[in-house]
């Protein structure tokens, strides 16, 4: 018998980052690889599965992609997308995804640890999980919350200080106190967190989603990234590596811009009037006609390039539209705190999240994200500057679920807030605290999920995760799942072998689900 | 707390039972102790035993273990069933679940301890149920679950194996004798021989030639990845009036030898062989370098290096012998190929790191040159190919014994200074000055007693006390002899080689007198060392442990440091242990190790600290003046310190290992060592005897690996490589999934003529690329027409059957080049070079968008993190992936690009300008103005439709330039534009 060095704690570690793959998956033979090049068979086939929830967008461009691409190619690989989707009912349409870069401390927010307040100042045996500590053992001092905890709703939750608009909507929230994951660096775990491997390439999740689902709108990206870093994985975190490219995420604003520069690259032509514009398009378009035409048996490619130039005119029309927030009322904007100078940046995204969300998109992450590789929430000093944090997304994120919820979408909207990793019960520094993966909360509210439930535990003082656990994968797993795709069925074929979302891991977490 | 239990509540248990049971466990657990033997002997199974297991254990087993390890799980985890006794006797994959009476070495217990692994993983099992596991497996574990224990290991028969077709040997086959009349050389003859084989139209029915016009323009973007000039096109049709077959001939050879072929096809190496100009990754770092690896790829195309010579520098060039500078460092840049990967030297487990680099290295060596899926192998046997995962360790030993990295929190990759480009007689002046700076500085510490930097250590015999010395030390597991760096006592010191593992040293003496002892121990520091390494001391009242940074100069004399003060007894052993094994990363160093005796310690405390003292209260402050200021100089000039050119490359270790088998591929679950070598089923058994392998510690045995993929014998590299021009040249591949040659690719359509075409690359044309361009271009295949008829259609829609052309879309870097050309704006002059305009540590700064670039697409920065714009539209090359083939994708954003992007609008703009200039534009006729545009921009005239609608837009204002810009953005819009016939 072989045991890891390091002894439990590195069970997960050399587990899950050391890419056990597994190939073949159960019940899904691999398929040969079949060209099927033009063939309108594949496109007959994702007619048939439209009614499955492929939309124009998807259906259009991956008719284009499975028209060629050397990829799944083949008829059989359509249809088990299709035999997945019908396999189980979901509970969610579609997911927004507020994530909080840089680990905000769960033991300051969230998980109330009564033994920590106690134990303030103590010291603590703790084992190194970064390069020049791996293994060994240190001293460390325990450090309470800096903000004091309050029940709060019917459901009582403890909610601290910090986050006393968000504290409003406990009886909406699911809270996952066990929480764990992958990588103890920032780039390790941002890519965990987002694509499910730490230094592998993977498609990002909200690319399988999309890959697995399609999309629901005709103007819009299937997938978007509202002011993503550049930091951290960068673009990776919304890649889709080896999917369709239609699956490739979509970012809107960068982290290094101010909210009111979010568009879609390219959505406008802002060097000519909309009539020279329109006539540039006129010709364009009678040109791929009539080349269409010259062509005896034009391809569908061919018909797929046209039909993109139609989809791009509408979206062109379309998605400004829907970008732009000046239509809302004040009211709905003073809800998300736009116009107040602290939250006014945050607000935007989140009211921006709604909008999309409203008008189809499948996947929408906001980041409250900047382009350091030692992002926000990474207060290894300073504590007190999670105050700052917290009031700059607190009223956005309660904004936004009284939103989704007066207008009926949280019924079909997946919300999950969270962070890469948590933050150490003891200090680093005299005020700081380092990044915590073994342990930490994300909650969960919308379709499909337990209202004013809280699931899972860190251990008394809020360090390891001991009950209740929830690997990252496992998330990823139970997201999959509210959506109605079975994790262990949503493969791609690549190189040779098949690649699910969570690799050969995740469990469903039954227990949340309403 | 909403936690909900998911325990079984302990099922009832009987009082009488249960009082039973526990006497019975009383009454074992004394015997156990009180009898050796009877816990050898095979467990009895009474029934109070069975009992205990089916009220105790087979509910836990049921409830939390048997959806993952039962036959009815749906996907058994960890190859472990635990259904059966016999099953769990068996285990899984890291060995047997239980072993009866001895809980401390059951697996099954320590994982549900979540002391090895985590078992349930989502939570630990309350501590009375883990107990009744004990007390079971300590009563012997009795369970009455008969049934077999199965396990589904498939063996591989590498001998079956070698039967694939790709695996088999390449054998020259014999040309057919099809194709008469139709056929220009033999690849014809084998396309018309196979026509009859599959089920694609009699020969008679392959498309006809392509008309000139087409043909100038598939070479042109073929060959070099522009469209031709109007001046190209015409002499090209004028000559092909004359003699089709001299027409091609000449024009061939004319792009073979331009300086764009090399950097056109350069760009397909590049892609194989994924390029980019930073790491990627968490911190994606830039590297500074890897343009000289881009220039060397489109040198070595443009002079065409043997394929063979290529494959040698990309593994093995650091190690090959060099007659020249310039050799030196053509090879040295060459293997800069195996640091190209997409890492994350962010992962702060560096041993983790350590095998995904290796991981890399192997996979994308499999998919460039071999057409293999190795990764696979990595957590075990290949599930599709013959490969087993100890073929796979086999070569990572290999790897491991390479170095890429060098260590840090975020680990930094290997570099080499360059040759050529370096200003030797600048490097000696400046050296020469530094050394006159350092002598200055010495002489100047000398006098005034300062302690110099790194002593030279003391003569063995200068030394008081009792001295062991590491050549006296009882050595546990790889430790390096060394005499590299001062200081040491005594011939030299060991170093830890890596992996540490199980690796200590014991020092033991017998000590002349009782009393107390000043233990010291020779650190020979350096940066690379470990900080933390524990060293244990046996003495006269116990163990300490003490840790000593190995990283840091010792106090005092900077050569001992002082582990403490113990008590020894002179009748007992004095056991000082240093556990290299549980030290902190970097290396670890042990030397001589000193007891001094507490009357002779004195003297050793004012050596402590004496010397810098002593210089102190001498108060030679202006000799310290002098010293400050030639210190400060001496860091000045190495501010102007001559740049040495380097490159990216690797190194070998300095030991080189064969390495264990990772069980699932769990880098800290070792299995057993194999012996360094390369995949078994691709080498015949008649090479086997005659083949170099990789041997002994010196080398890593890269340069054996480079013979063996760049060798003849090989099945798959000539096939896998020549599949790929056959795809560049053609549009598709023999074989369509260029990167897998293994059972999920793609079988090649005409096997002979792929072998034909590896027998003639290797035998033929001494593995030129060019010739076999060259031969592809001028077949009849190459030259038909891409139009299809309806029958073709229906009988073979995917052209497996070579009866046409392919019709095919530009890559990026064509159509962002053809707009540049087109407009007259592309930047010839950059040909090569750092052309990063601005440099920094990570590439998320950069903004392509801030520094254009008009340079061909070839030479546009590549960042993992950020793309130019066009390239990530319209499907570049993924650089975190070997990319054999381009997507091809259709999306909204490629349109949106298309009509609203500035570049393609300034382009547009540039083109009407520099038309109007032109001779092509005429402002009297309209229709010829246009036919040239045509001709320009797609290499053929107008339809009389296009013509037409044109017309209508240009209308009455035909020396507009707004409307010539309007027509030459439409045009580069147009499907016809981006697509190539």
């Amino acid at each position: 018998m072989v045991v890891g060095q390091g002894g439990k704690m590195h069970r997960r570690r050399f587990q899950t980052t050391s890419v056990t793959r597994r190939c073949g998956i159960a019940g899904l033979p691999i398929l040969r690889q079949v060209s099927m090049t033009t063939s309108n068979c594949s496109r007959r086939d994702l007619l048939t599965s439209t009614s499955c929830g492929f939309g124009g967008l998807a259906l259009n461009a991956m008719l284009a992609e499975t028209s060629r691409a050397d990829v799944t190619t083949s008829k059989k690989a359509s249809e088990s997308i299709a035999e997945r989707l019908a396999m189980l009912t979901p509970r969610a349409k579609r997911v927004i995804f507020v994530f909080m870069q840089g680990g905000p401390s769960h033991v300051d927010s969230f998980d109330y640890k009564p033994e920590l307040i106690k134990r303030d100042g103590q010291s603590i045996d703790f084992t190194g999980v970064r390069f020049g500590d791996f293994g060994q053992t240190t001293k460390q001092k325990l450090m309470k919350p800096l903000w004091k905890f309050r029940q709060h709703g019917q459901s009582g939750r403890l909610v601290s200080e910090l986050f006393p608009e968000i504290a409003r909507h406990v009886d909406d929230l699911c809270f996952l106190h066990g929480v764990h994951t992958d990588g103890v660096a920032h780039g390790p775990s941002t890519l965990f967190l987002h694509t499910g491997a730490t230094t592998l390439v993977r498609p990002s999740i909200g690319s399988w989603i999309l890959y697995g689902l399609g999309t629901e709108n005709q103007s819009l990206p299937g997938f978007v990234s509202l002011q993503p870093s550049d930091a951290n994985g960068g673009p990776r975190n919304y890649s889709n590596a080896f999917l369709p490219a239609v699956c490739q995420g979509t970012s809107i604003g960068r982290s290094f811009q101010a909210a009111d520069q979010m568009t879609i690259d390219h959505i406008r032509n802002t060097a000519l009037t909309s009539e020279q514009t329109q006539r540039r398009y006129s010709l364009t378009q009678r040109l791929n006609q009539l080349q269409a035409a010259r062509q005896e048996n034009a391809s569908d490619e061919v018909n797929a390039v046209i039909r993109n130039y139609e989809l791009a005119w509408r979206m062109q029309s379309r998605a400004p539209e829907i970008l732009d927030l000046t239509g809302e009322t004040a009211a709905t904007a003073s809800m998300y705190g736009i116009g107040d100078k602290e939250t006014d940046e945050f607000g935007k995204q989140c009211l921006l999240a709604r909008r999309l969300s409203e008008a189809g998109v499948r996947f929408v992450q906001v980041n409250y994200a900047d382009q350091s590789p030692n992002p926000r929430w990474d207060q290894h000093s300073d504590m007190p500057q999670h105050a700052k944090h917290a009031k700059a997304t607190d009223k956005p994120v309660a904004g936004l679920l009284a939103d989704l919820k007066q207008r009926g979408l949280l019924e079909d909207t997946l919300v999950w807030w969270g962070g890469e990793f948590g933050r150490t019960p003891f200090s680093q520094g005299s005020d700081g605290r380092d990044h915590n993966p073994r342990g930490f909360t994300v909650f969960l509210a919308g379709g499909g999920i337990k209202p004013g439930f809280a699931w899972g535990a860190t251990d008394e003082i809020g360090h390891l995760a001991v009950e209740g656990k929830v690997h990252m994968h496992d998330l990823h797993a139970t997201l999959l799942h509210l959506l109605g795709i079975d994790h262990e069925r949503l493969t791609f074929q690549f190189a040779g072998r098949n690649f699910r979302p969570t690799d050969i891991y995740g469990r469903v977490i039954s227990e949340i689900q309403s | 707390m909403a936690i909900q239990t998911q325990i079984a509540k302990p099922t009832i248990v009987q009082p009488g039972v249960l009082a039973a049971l526990l006497i019975s466990t009383v009454t074992v657990c004394h015997t156990t102790h009180a009898d050796e033997k009877s816990s050898a002997e095979p467990p009895q199974l009474n029934s109070t035993h069975l009992e205990f297991f089916e009220q105790r254990i087979r509910p836990v087993l049921v409830e939390h273990c048997y959806s993952c390890h039962s036959a009815d799980a749906r996907d058994v985890r960890g190859g472990l069933m635990l259904d059966s006794r016999a099953a769990a006797l068996l285990g899984g994959d890291s060995g047997p679940a239980l072993i009866p009476g001895n809980p401390k070495e059951s697996l099954l217990l320590s994982a549900m301890r979540h002391e090895s692994l985590e078992m349930p993983p989502d939570r630990k099992l309350p501590d009375h149920v883990l107990k009744d596991f004990e007390t079971w497996i300590e009563l012997g574990a009795a369970d009455p679950r008969d049934g077999a224990a199965v396990r589904n290991k498939r063996v591989i028969d590498v001998e079956k194996g070698r039967e694939f077709w790709s695996f088999r040997p390449v054998l020259k086959p014999e040309i057919p004798l099809s194709g008469d009349g139709w056929a220009l050389n033999e690849i014809d003859r084998f396309v018309a021989a196979s026509a009859t084989t599959l089920s694609a139209p009699n020969p008679a029915e392959f498309a006809i030639d392509a008309t000139p016009e087409t043909l100038i323009r598939r070479l042109s973007f073929v060959l070099t990845g522009l469209p031709p000039t109007l001046e190209e096109q015409t002499q090209f049709v004028g000559d092909w009036k004359q003699n089709p077959d001299a027409a091609m001939a000449t024009t061939v050879d004319r792009y073979l030898a331009s300086p764009q072929f090399g950097e056109h096809w350069g760009r397909h190496w590049l892609d194989v062989a994924r390029y980019a100009e930073s790491t990627g990754g968490g911190r994606s770092m830039m590297l500074p370098d890897a343009w000289r690896f881009r220039d060397y790829v489109i040198r070595s195309f443009n002079s065409d290096k043997s394929f063979q010579q290529l494959i040698r520098e990309h593994l093995a060039g650091d190690l090959l012998p060099a007659s020249t500078d310039e050799q030196h460092d053509e090879q040295l840049i060459g293997v800069g190929y195996l640091m190209l990967g997409a890492i994350n030297y962010e992962e702060q487990d560096k041993e983790q790191l350590r095998m995904d680099v290796v991981d890399e290295q192997i996979d994308s060596m499999g998919r460039s040159f071999l057409g293999m899926t190795l990764g696979c192998c990595r957590c075990h046997d290949h599930k599709f190919d013959a490969i087993p995962t100890t073929d796979y360790y086999a070569l990572a030993g290999i790897f491991r014994s390479t170095k890429s990295m060098t260590p840090g929190n975020v680990c930094g990759f290997v570099t080499a200074p360059l040759r050529v480009g370096f200003d030797k007689a600048a490097m000696d002046q400046w050296e020469q000055k530094d050394k006159k700076l350092e002598r200055q500085i010495a002489l100047l510490k000398k006098s005034s007693d300062a302690s110099p930097r790194r002593p030279a250590a003391p003569g063995r015999n200068d030394l008081k006390g009792v001295l062991v010395d590491d050549s006296e030390a009882e050595l546990e597991g790889t430790w390096v002899a060394s005499s590299v760096q001062q200081p040491f006592i005594g011939t030299g010191y060991h170093h830890s080689d890596s992996p540490r593992t199980g690796i200590s040293a014991r020092y033991e003496t017998q000590l002349p007198e009782d009393g107390e002892y000043v233990v010291r121990m020779v650190v020979n520091h350096a940066e690379s060392r470990s900080e933390k390494v524990p060293v244990v001391v046996t003495h006269a009242d116990g163990e300490s442990t003490v840790t000593i940074n190995q990283k840091s100069k010792p106090e005092g004399d900077g050569v001992f440091a002082i582990l403490g003060r113990f008590r020894f007894e002179a009748d007992q052993k004095a056991v000082v242990v240093v556990k290299a094994a549980e030290a902190s990363p970097g290396f670890v160093t042990i030397d001589a190790m000193q007891f001094l005796h507490s009357s002779m310690a004195d003297s050793v405390d004012d050596l402590k600290s004496g010397s810098q003292e002593i210089a102190n209260r001498d108060g030679k402050e202006s000799k310290n003046d002098e010293l400050k200021r030639l210190e400060t100089e001496r860091k000045q000039h190495a501010k102007s310190k001559p740049a040495i050119p380097t490159a990216m490359c690797v190194q070998d270790e300095k030991l080189a290992t064969d390495w264990h088998v990772h069980i699932r591929g769990e880098i800290r679950n070792l299995g057993p060592v194999v012996p360094r070598g390369f995949i078994t089923a691709a080498t015949p058994v008649s090479v086997v005897n005659s083949m170099a392998t990789p041997k002994g510690e010196a080398t890593s045995g890269r340069q054996e690996l480079a013979e063996w993929v760049a060798s003849e014998s090989n099945p798959l590299t000539a096939r896998v490589y020549v599949n790929r021009i056959w795809q560049y040249v053609m549009g598709e591949g023999l074989v369509r999934t260029p990167d897998n040659f293994g059972e999920t690719g793609e079988r090649p359509d005409h096997p002979e003529l792929l072998d034909f075409l590896a027998a003639s690359f290797m035998q033929d044309d001494a593995w030129s690329t060019k010739r076999m361009v060259r031969r592809l271009c001028l077949s009849r295949t190459f030259r038909m027409s891409s139009k299809s008829t309806e029958e073709q259609l229906a009988v073979d829609p995917d052209n497996r059957g070579l009866t046409r052309a392919f019709r095919r879309r530009l890559d990026a870097e064509a159509v962002r080049d053809s707009l540049l050309q087109l407009a007259g704006t592309l930047d010839r002059s950059v040909q090569g070079g750092q052309t990063i305009a601005r440099l920094s540590t990570y590439d998320n700064e950069y903004r392509h968008s801030q520094h254009p670039s008009n340079a061909r697409s070839v030479f546009v920065p590549s960042f993992r993190n950020t793309m130019l714009d066009l390239f990530e539209v319209f499907d570049g090359a993924n650089p975190n992936l070997v990319s054999g083939k381009r997507t091809r994708s259709t999306r909204p954003a490629q349109a949106l690009y298309m009509l609203n992007s500035p570049f393609v609008m300034q382009q547009a703009e540039s083109a009407s300008q520099s038309f109007l200039k032109s001779s092509a534009f005429n402002p009297q006729n309209p229709d010829i103005s246009i036919i040239n545009a045509w001709r320009l921009a797609m290499s053929r005239e107008p339809t009389p439709d296009e013509l037409s609608a044109v017309l209508t837009v240009i209308g009455e204002r035909p020396l507009s330039q707004e409307a010539w810009t309007e027509v030459f953005h439409a045009m580069f819009a147009s499907v016809d534009f981006r697509y190539l016939d």
